[in-house]
């Protein structure tokens, strides 16, 4: 809103550059929206992972599940839903809702100087939609395995959930510097963890001034990376869930962390 | 066939060992009372029965494998664990919603009808109820599914005395019939008597003592002696004495009523009574050793 008192301005010095740059700079505002919404949802997902399984052991609810005839497949197959399909549904949902919201705005504070035309003109909208459609289908694929790491961890773990998960990694990570001085491990965490549109997309040298080089409609998916994602879907995640307090590591297979590194040039 | 089969069921927990190896059958149409002291291994055996936990040895529930088959077992199987244990942000309208949406055998007419009875109401979440309350639609729910065997481990730890009277009546009149096999835990072994076909004492890990409520009333015994009498009783090798009001209370096993009557007043022991013969005369000799 406060940004927008400026807009006309902006804008006007804006349409002086070449039509790529005006296009990332009106996109800026959008993708912000989109990514700020988007990470809501991986932490939303995160920490319901986290506590998914935990939270039925802790208050004994557990007990209640397990009497009844649902195998512990469907069990965690149903907690799965919320970080996969509801959560990615919803932000998709909140991110075209807010985009909207921005549009009006933006309209209405360019209405008087007779800019708004060049909004229309710059932004694909209905192809923006469609890539930040896919840009969401396939970081969901891409997290599936931290998901699934949570979740074990939330089945496994009595109390502490959130240093179970994080730690082990850390470690790895501090053990590698300190012994090879090396950062391979810490590559393929940040890969995992926000590398997903890397993937997704032929990541283009950044324009100046597109900050945030998410969701960018001039880029394309790229074709020889997509197919190899439901390969990420493969790996089972089923987490036999601990009982009670019984201290039993329960038998999950992890799921194998994809080794494949950024192998294009 | 057995409705529960044990053959050298073992449990252990790094050094500790929660069943030592017990070997148990129960057959199909009993009321087993499991009763021993806390950390016996009561609540491991039933762990182990309803596949919520690993063991060493054989088990066949209803014919199948607990650990493997849990999912498959449970639409036979019910149980009411120790304390209450439906989710607090659950309603009760979700609770019947559920269990009838994954439960083939599940009737929710009864169960709305068991409800009725009850100041429960369909809106309320579980947090809202009392924890009497709770007792009651999670009873409501189990015996509106048609099962075979019902497992009940403490289940009226905490209820006050009109809670647990009426859990046990509705029991025996609304849910048991001889097609079905129920196993409960308690340590008011009074309010249970009654009700029970058989009994089973379990005491760190292994049966101490199985025998059918007809066995166990024929074969236990109490006599009310005046001290002249006492060395004549003693010399019969009683389970257990206590002194009561100046006389003493001994416990015999398999003893001739007759043989008994001519040292004093003769009764029927209560479960509770013999329960704490055998525990202390089992926790007598160790005792030295370890403390």
């Amino acid at each position: 809103m406060i940004s927008a008192i400026g807009l006309p301005h902006r804008r006007r010095a804006l349409l002086l550059l070449d039509l790529n740059q005006q296009q990332a700079t009106i996109e800026q505002p959008y993708d912000a929206a989109a990514i700020a919404l988007l990470l809501t949802a991986f932490l939303v997902g995160i920490f319901y992972c986290l506590d998914a399984l935990h939270g039925e052991r802790r208050d004994r609810s557990i007990l209640f599940w397990k009497s009844l005839p649902v195998s512990d497949l469907t069990t965690v197959l149903s907690k799965l839903l919320l970080p996969l399909a509801i959560l990615p549904l919803i932000a998709f949902a909140a991110i075209e809702m807010t985009q909207l919201v921005i549009l009006l705005i933006s309209t209405v504070v360019l209405l008087p100087s007779g800019l708004a035309a060049t909004t229309f003109a710059r932004l694909p909208f209905f192809q923006m939609s469609v890539i930040q459609l896919y840009g969401i289908i396939t970081s969901v694929l891409w997290s599936i395995p931290i998901y699934g790491w949570l979740l074990l961890v939330s089945s496994w773990a009595r109390r502490a959930t959130f240093l179970w998960a994080v730690l082990p990694w850390l470690a790895i990570c501090i053990v590698e510097k300190l012994a090879f001085n090396t950062a391979h491990f810490a590559q393929l965490l940040g890969s995992r963890l926000f590398g997903s549109e890397e993937v997704a997309f032929d990541i283009v040298p950044q324009p100046k001034g597109a900050l945030i080089p998410m969701f960018d409609s001039h880029r394309s998916p790229c074709s020889d990376e997509v197919p190899k994602q439901p390969r990420i879907m493969a790996g089972t995640y089923c987490c036999r869930r601990v009982p009670r307090c019984d201290g039993a590591v329960a038998p999950i297979p992890r799921p194998a962390m994809s080794h494949r590194l950024h192998s294009r040039s | 066939m057995a409705c529960i089969e044990a053959r050298g069921l073992r449990k252990t927990f790094g050094e500790t060992i929660a069943l030592d190896g017990i070997d148990l059958e129960v057959a199909e149409g009993r009321i087993l009372g499991l009763i021993g002291p806390n950390g016996a291994g009561k609540t491991t055996a039933l762990d182990a029965i309803l596949g919520l936990t690993p063991y060493e040895g054989q088990l066949r529930v209803l014919g199948r494998d607990p650990w493997t088959d849990r999912d498959q077992l449970m639409r036979d199987v019910s149980f009411i664990a120790d304390v209450a244990v439906l989710p607090r942000w659950l309603r009760v309208s979700q609770a019947l919603d559920y269990v009838a949406g994954v439960h083939p055998r599940f009737d929710r007419a009864k169960a709305e009808g068991f409800l009725a009875r009850t100041e429960i109401k369909l809106k309320s979440k579980v947090r809202q109820l009392s924890k009497g309350m709770v007792t009651q639609l999670h009873l409501a729910l189990v015996m509106a599914i048609d099962a075979k065997l019902l497992i009940l481990d403490e289940p009226t730890l905490g209820l006050d005395l009109l809670y647990r009277k009426q859990f046990y009546d509705s029991l025996l009149n609304d849910y048991f019939d001889r097609g079905r096999t129920i196993v409960v835990t308690t340590h008011q072994v009074e309010e249970i008597q009654d009700v029970l076909t058989d009994l089973m004492f379990i005491d760190r890990g292994r049966i101490v003592l199985a025998c059918s409520m007809e066995e166990f009333e024929t074969r236990y015994l109490e006599v009310m002696v005046n001290p002249e009498q006492l060395d004549a009783a003693r010399a019969l090798h009683p389970l257990h004495e206590r002194p009561v009001f100046g006389r003493s209370v001994l416990l015999f096993d398999q003893i001739e009523r007759e043989q008994l009557a001519a040292l004093g007043e003769v009764r029927k022991p209560g479960i509770a009574d013999l329960f704490v013969a055998m525990m202390s005369h089992k926790t007598a000799q160790p005792e030295g050793a370890k403390k």
